[in-house]
């Protein structure tokens, strides 16, 4: 005992290690970053080509030096325009020729936000000065033309309500969005002129179930001041080249793109919720920039393109220190400001990106059979690119070879693809084969009816009659199907148990094994279409502790609160019983394996139907059985299994508390030995 | 009528057609957008491409009439300078009380000193007396008092700034009347002799030695100073030390910190540190920052980490390209010195570069799990004596080729280096033989290529004229590959394995199986965590966890590298049998750590385990070996393409494939992954690597699941093409240089390079996307040329 007591203490030294990260080397193409994108079959990152290489890292545009850039802006001309707090003006700058202006000397205090219209106006969001600006082009030299500020007399601002824009744009129609800091309710919306008229793309407070509970019981106020429950404010914002708005908030992940209607039209489908600044580009892809310096570029429908870059500790190129704004130009080069190093970073795209972005233009303009090609390219050069094989599904669906897109909607499980391709499929299938069906089921019903008229048939009827009068089976087989005769006659089979005791803990424990192994078929091989787990990452322990677990929980403590509570079942016949009522779901997950295999997602419902059949008699029996073994009446009953389940949970904390508590007392030892060996 | 005329003008087109429409190989087929022209300008002149040379005459004129230092028998005389070493080339004059030094070239007479030289030249205030002890003496030492240890108690000081020396002057310079020696003279007896005390004695006709004392540390040492045929050296060894009073530790030291600095943006040069591939930083603008790393990667024995990596022991400085420079190599001590660069900023107006030779580092008693505790210092130093060398470059060496074939002619000269012998292009074939992927329970074995796959992909290649194949088979052990190594030999199709390498020995290639004795993980079976796993010096164990944003978190583990010895030596003779031409080691030729096991084991005894267990072999393939490993590594794998892309670097240039050039065959990253497209290629000519692949026959998508799922694309019937044209493409270029070393690399306009080589061929590579005629050659958009 005590060697195994020292092995263990002694073994276990070495966990006691500081989690340290091993700086990671140059990536393959030599870049200071790997590049990932997500894969929707695996529901993570995966790594893959690289996508955007670091051009230039600059402190100085023109004859500007950058200060503290806090945005920037790259207009249709490629024109970038840098919003400089430190320096309190906007810079103009012209990659081509070098060349830059500075604008808004002497009027800009604190410039946060810059945005540039179709027309080359110029708007500024200036957090200290509480205004937006738009500047207009006269021959060269740009005034305001339009303040945009705080509105007075309007039901929206209060005296002391903050009027603090950071962010600004426009849309087509020449309306101006500001965004203030802090300001739950949403984008200020502005006419061109300066009027304001309203809120925009606030975002609302999720409904979940205690914020549900809460607005039944409380009222606004009570909701508003002591469960803090207020939407987040949303922290930046960018507009798409349709005119949709897009925004982004901290503590919540991506983005969120909204229609005219303050809608949310689509979302990002993973993200960072550390989002520092958004922008779109030139095919309608939108990049998010994270303060730590991550970027990621989605395509239109929110899916994840590409995550690179990062945070910086050596002063490397491509990497960022304190990440603030980005911005794309026409030919997808991308320009990042780093606030800490005052720096304009330029990317620019691999032909793999440029490869990715052909065929992402031709699939969302709708031109599936022409983004075969391109589609086939970008998997050939990385397999497992998931967008890749979602669009040769759609490409190859739109090509009516509805084979081919079931493949390859299967390994990115899309779903709604799937399913529709699956339709097809099965509706060739059945426009073939129908008939044969059809015929071959007349032929059953034709020998059903004149089953007693074929020669050698009443022969062998009487054969089998023979056979079953004069074969006993074993005994062991009978219990196994005494468990059939419990679900005819419910009540006179739990009372079987008890009595006669006509079934063992044995074949409880085969029933209970038979579910395990339905249960493990079902989740391995139902279709995708209902299965949201991914085989490989099915983890037989967690299945195994998930299974076995509740079930003995559920026994041990149905016995233990009902023989308190004047219950008259022994443990063996609550384990007994409790096996034998999995009988439904034994049958059940078999079906639904079967089944599944052969709808769509529009038949769910048989899919579901099934599934809430076999668990509702699971229940209902488990009910009656409850009520049997242990002689209650229905109310008692009630009662007593919501005890049992309290029950269960507080055994499972115990345990859960117990374990936690002798881990930290051997982390102490472990602790005290290392010391003692360190200070020898 | 036979109308002739009317084959006429076919005969003409179509030729010409078949002519210029010639694939291009390109790894994908082009995209429809392009970028900007000026883009594509910018990218060229950032600091991943190699630049033009400084070419203005007014910037060259000035260096050569005003800068090029020279001091006359007087000034010698004034400053304290004997003439201590000379031979043909050069006189060595040394100053002993600043440890100070002069080279003098006798063919040009252009000196190189060991002091900043031209100070004052600014006209303004350069009197700050702290820094010019520091700038003024050759000698630093890093020293820490033994009651405070810490990183930032760290005290740097000079033998002037400990001889606490005073200056006569305030170091500024009347311009219209220069006198060059006004910044170093000091107040006569300001310097304490009760302090500091250098004393000199000859050794031999080529060497003297300089005993240094620091009386107030209680620090005595010895330096060597030797003359060589084109340089000098300077020896060290830490046994000579003696530390006589308890309080103060010797930390290291700095020999000769501002040898050869340049000021300001005077010097046309670069200074030249091989970092990754290669990185120059132009010394004409102001970086205000500095560069620090340690050689040979990472001591993870002291908790330290740093993404630079050296992996050649060498420097350079160069004054002015293709007429004076320098370059250093540490022959012995390498795996305990610092390359420390400062760069023209706020704090100096020098651009220095240097080595530190630590005797003692700093590291952490880690006493708890929350990472407590305090730093301290071994008390023992180490024992290995330090040996740099100073190698003088003139004229058409006077550049990074010229650093980079000094030192191949050094390590050819010491036999770390054999001549190549291949007859033609080499290709490394990479090949996934089998993975474990998850099942049920735990993993099952995927056999990603079976060794008819592999036969048939090495016939198929034969046949297209790839004959000189270098198969590296990965994942070759049932056991699978990711983080599974050190690997059993589980071979599932043994007799396969035999005949493939029966018919590559036949063919007169090779064939390496890849293993790692050092470097392991946590799914290993070979290993065991509490025997193998080695310790840092905080006595905790080398486990790593490698976070990375795809969620497959793993312990990567360290092992001891007695225990890598010995799984090594028990797995020779299996190797043996098999007769494969040996192992492929990712780790050993660049993973270099100090450990603690029972005692404290310092780099020098993993350098000479790690070295034994190479040389029990009778060839290696390494990835990125650094420059100890070479004598023992047959193929050069991984050779990086890029340096750290720091942001203080200017150039990036090919020092290390220059100095493997004509002995060691190198080989590029997986081009599988290649995003670059074309200019990859054109890179992989320009440096003289050689392409490789990795290959697989079942597509990559079954590895989806694995490990492995970071090959997102190694199928052969996806690259088998791309092979072909890829290979042809760059044995037409480097099949007429193979066997030969670069004779010069020069850029001729913003992306565009010439290289010409000992046997008279002259490579063009052309990276921009417009044709371009230099030297009247004509050379097609992303393409190359080669004149005979």
């Amino acid at each position: 005992m005590k060697r195994w007591l020292y092995l263990i203490i002694f073994a276990n030294l070495g966990l006691f290690l500081p989690q340290r990260t091993v700086v990671p080397t140059l990536a393959d193409n030599g870049l200071p970053y790997q590049t990932y994108t997500y894969a929707s079959s695996r529901q993570q990152l995966i790594q893959t080509q690289d996508a955007y290489l670091p051009l230039s890292l600059t402190t100085q545009l023109g004859e500007f030096t950058l200060s503290s850039p806090q945005d920037v802006y790259v207009d249709s001309q490629d024109i970038i325009y840098v919003a400089d707090k430190g320096r309190k003006s906007i810079i103009k700058y012209n990659l081509q020729n070098d060349e830059a202006i500075e604008i808004g000397l002497g009027i800009l205090n604190e410039p946060t936000g810059v945005h540039v219209d179709e027309f080359g106006s110029i708007y500024v969001a200036d957090f200290a000065n509480k205004k937006a600006y738009q500047f207009v082009n006269d021959d060269g030299e740009y005034r305001v033309q339009t303040e945009y500020q705080k509105p007075l007399n309007s039901p929206f601002f209060g005296e002391e309500d903050p009027f603090d824009p950071t962010k600004v744009v426009t849309d087509r129609g020449g309306n101006v969005y500001v965004l203030l800091a802090g300001n739950v309710n949403g984008l200020a919306q502005f006419k061109n002129n300066g009027e304001f008229f309203g809120y925009f793309g606030g975002n609302r407070i999720p409904a979940t179930i205690e914020n549900t509970i809460r607005s039944l019981l409380f009222d606004e106020e009570t909701r508003r001041n002591f469960f803090q429950i207020i939407p987040k404010p949303v922290y930046n914002l960018s507009i798409d080249q349709s005119g949709l708005i897009l925004t982004s908030t901290k503590d919540q992940d991506g983005y969120l793109k909204l229609n005219i209607a303050n809608v949310i039209y689509n979302q990002s489908v993973w993200g960072f919720n550390t989002v520092e600044d958004i922008a779109v580009g030139p095919y309608n892809t939108i990049y998010t920039l994270t303060s730590e310096g991550y970027i990621v570029e989605y395509d239109p429908n929110g899916s994840v393109l590409f995550l690179f870059s990062g945070p910086d500790a050596i002063g490397q190129k491509g990497l960022f220190k304190r990440a603030k704004g980005i911005a794309i130009d026409s030919r997808n080069n991308l320009y990042a400001v780093d606030e800490a190093t005052g720096a304009l970073q330029i990317f620019i795209p691999t032909e793999f990106a440029n490869l990715v972005h052909d065929a992402i233009d031709l699939y969302f303009d709708g031109k599936y059979a022409e983004s075969l090609v391109p589609w086939q390219n970008v998997l050939k050069m990385n397999r497992l690119f998931d967008l890749a094989n979602q669009g040769l599904g759609d490409a190859y669906f739109a090509l009516q070879d509805y084979e081919s897109a079931l493949t390859y909607y299967r390994l990115a499980r899309d779903t709604r693809g799937y399913s529709n391709a699956y339709w097809e499929v099965r509706n060739q299938f059945l426009l073939v084969n129908g008939n044969a069906f059809v015929v071959f089921l007349m032929i059953l019903i034709a020998f059903y009816v004149v089953r007693k008229f074929i020669p050698g048939y009443v022969w062998v009827q009487s054969q089998i009659q023979n056979l079953k009068q004069k074969t006993t089976l074993p005994s062991w087989i009978k219990e196994l199907q005494f468990p059939f005769q419990v679900f005819a006659k419910p009540v006179d089979g739990y009372d079987d148990i008890k009595r006669h005791r006509t079934f063992s803990n044995r074949s409880a424990l085969v029933y209970l094994i038979a579910f395990f192994v339905a249960y493990l078929i079902w989740i391995y091989e139902t279709n995708f279409l209902f299965n949201g787990l991914i085989s490989s990452e099915i983890n037989i322990v967690e299945q195994v502790i998930g299974v076995f677990v509740p079930f003995g929980l559920w026994v041990v403590s149905n016995y233990l609160v009902c023989s308190i509570r004047d219950g008259d079942g022994k443990l063996s016949e609550v384990f007994q019983a409790s096996a034998l009522t999995l009988l439904p779901m034994i049958i059940t997950f078999p079906i639904l394996t079967i089944i599944s295999h052969g709808l769509t997602a529009n038949e769910s419902f048989i899919y579901d139907l099934i599934y809430g059949i076999g668990v509702s008699f699971t229940v209902i029996y488990m009910f009656i059985m409850v009520k049997e073994i242990h002689f209650y009446d229905i109310k008692p009953t009630f009662k007593n299994i919501l005890i049992t389940i309290f029950t269960a949970i507080m055994l499972l904390a115990l345990t859960l508390i117990i374990v936690f508590l002798l881990g930290e007392v051997y982390q102490l030892i472990a602790d005290i030995i290392q010391e003692v060996n360190s200070r020898v | 009528m036979f109308k002739l005329s009317r084959f006429i003008i076919p005969m003409i087109v179509l030729p010409v057609l078949i002519v210029t429409t010639q694939e291009d190989p390109t790894l994908m087929v082009a995209p429809r957008v392009d970028n900007f022209a000026f883009i594509e300008n910018q990218l060229l002149s950032s600091s991943r491409y190699t630049q033009v040379d400084e070419q203005n005459a007014a910037v060259l004129n000035r260096f050569e009439d005003d800068f090029h230092l020279q001091y006359s028998e007087e000034q010698l005389d004034i400053l304290g300078y004997e003439l201590m070493l000379e031979n043909n080339n050069l006189n060595l004059y040394f100053e002993k009380d600043s440890f100070s030094l002069l080279l003098e070239d006798k063919a040009t007479g252009y000196m190189l000193s060991s002091r900043p030289e031209f100070q004052g030249y600014s006209e303004t205030r350069e009197d700050n007396t702290a820094n010019r002890n520091q700038m003024n003496s050759g000698l630093w030492i890093d020293s820490i008092r033994t009651n405070n240890i810490s990183s930032s108690a760290i005290k740097v000081e000079s033998l002037y700034t400990i001889a606490d020396v005073s200056y006569q002057t305030n170091g500024s310079q009347d311009l219209t009347n220069i006198d060059w020696t006004r910044p170093y003279l000091i107040e006569a007896n300001s310097y304490q002799h009760s302090r500091v005390q250098v004393i000199t004695s000859s050794v031999n006709e080529t060497s003297f030695k300089s005993t240094i004392q620091i009386t107030n540390y209680g620090f005595s040492f010895d330096i060597i100073i030797g003359l060589e045929s084109n340089g000098f050296s300077v020896h060290f060894n830490p046994t000579t030390i003696q530390e006589s009073n308890d309080q103060y530790r010797l930390l290291g030291l700095q020999f000769f910190p501002y040898f050869g600095s340049a000021r300001e943006d005077i010097y046309p040069g670069y200074v030249v540190i091989p970092d990754g591939v290669g990185a120059l930083v132009r010394t004409n603008q102001r970086f205000d920052k500095t560069y620090q790393s340690d050689y040979y990667g990472s001591d993870l024995g002291y908790l330290r980490n740093s993404v630079a990596s050296l992996s050649l022991p060498i420097y350079g400085m160069i004054h002015q390209v293709n007429r004076v420079g320098f370059y250093h190599d540490i022959v012995e001590g390498a795996e305990h010195a610092t390359l420390l660069a400062n760069f023209w900023g706020r704090n100096t107006r020098y651009h220095r570069i240097t080595n530190r030779y630590n005797v003692r580092r700093i590291y952490r008693n880690i006493i708890n799990r929350a990472g407590d505790g305090q730093d301290v210092i071994p008390a023992e130093m180490i024992t290995q004596p330090y040996e740099g060398v100073y190698r003088i470059l003139k004229e058409d060496q006077a550049n990074y080729v010229g650093v980079a074939k000094s030192y191949q002619n050094e390590l050819a000269s010491r036999q770390a280096i054999q001549a190549l012998e291949n007859t033609e292009t080499p290709i490394q074939l990479a090949m996934l033989i089998h993975e474990q992927e998850p099942t049920f329970f735990g993993t099952s074995r995927l056999t990603m290529t079976s060794m008819d796959d592999v036969q048939r992909m090495r016939d198929e290649l034969n046949e297209q004229g790839i004959d000189e194949q270098l198969i590296v088979l990965k994942g070759w052990s049932g056991d699978g590959y990711a983080y599974r190594q050190p690997y059993y030999f589980n071979l599932p199709d043994r007799q396969g394995l035999l005949d493939v390498i029966a018919d590559v020995n036949e063919d007169g290639q090779y064939l390496f199986l890849e293993q790692d004795y050092l470097v392991s993980s946590e799914l290993s079976r070979r290993v065991e965590f509490n025997r193998d796993v080695a310790r840092n010096y905080s006595k905790l164990k080398m486990s790593y966890r490698l976070n990375r944003l795809d969620n497959q978190p793993i312990n990567e583990y360290y092992l001891y590298p007695t225990i890598a010895q010995e799984k090594l030596a028990n797995d020779i003779a299996v190797i043996d049998d098999l007769g494969a031409s040996g192992f492929a080691f990712p780790h050993l030729g660049q993973t270099l750590f100090s450990y603690y096991d029972d005692q404290r084991i310092n780099r020098s005894e993993t350098l000479q385990i790690v070295t034994d267990m190479a040389a029990s072999l009778t060839r290696s393939a390494m990835n990125r070996p650094s420059a100890y490993m070479f004598p023992y590594v047959s193929h050069y794998l991984e050779m990086p393409i890029t340096n750290s892309q720091l942001d203080l670097f200017t150039d990036l240039v090919p020092l290390v494939p220059y100095v493997l050039k004509g002995y060691m065959p190198t080989f590029t990253p997986y081009l599988n992954f290649n995003a670059l497209g074309k200019e990859r290629l054109l890179q992989m000519i320009d440096f003289a690597v050689n392409p490789s692949y990795l290959l697989t026959d079942q597509p990559s998508s079954a590895l989806r699941y694995t490990y492995s799922n970071k090959y997102f694309t190694t199928a052969y019937d996806d690259f088998k093409d791309d092979i072909q044209d890829v290979y042809q493409y760059i044995a037409n270029a480097l099949n007429p240089v193979l066997g030969t070393t670069v004779a010069e690399r020069t850029m001729l306009q913003t992306g565009v390079s010439r290289i010409v080589y000992d046997n008279g061929i002259t490579l063009y590579i052309n990276y921009r996307s417009t044709p371009v005629t230099v030297d009247q050659v004509t050379i097609a958009a992303l393409d190359y040329e080669v004149v005979l």
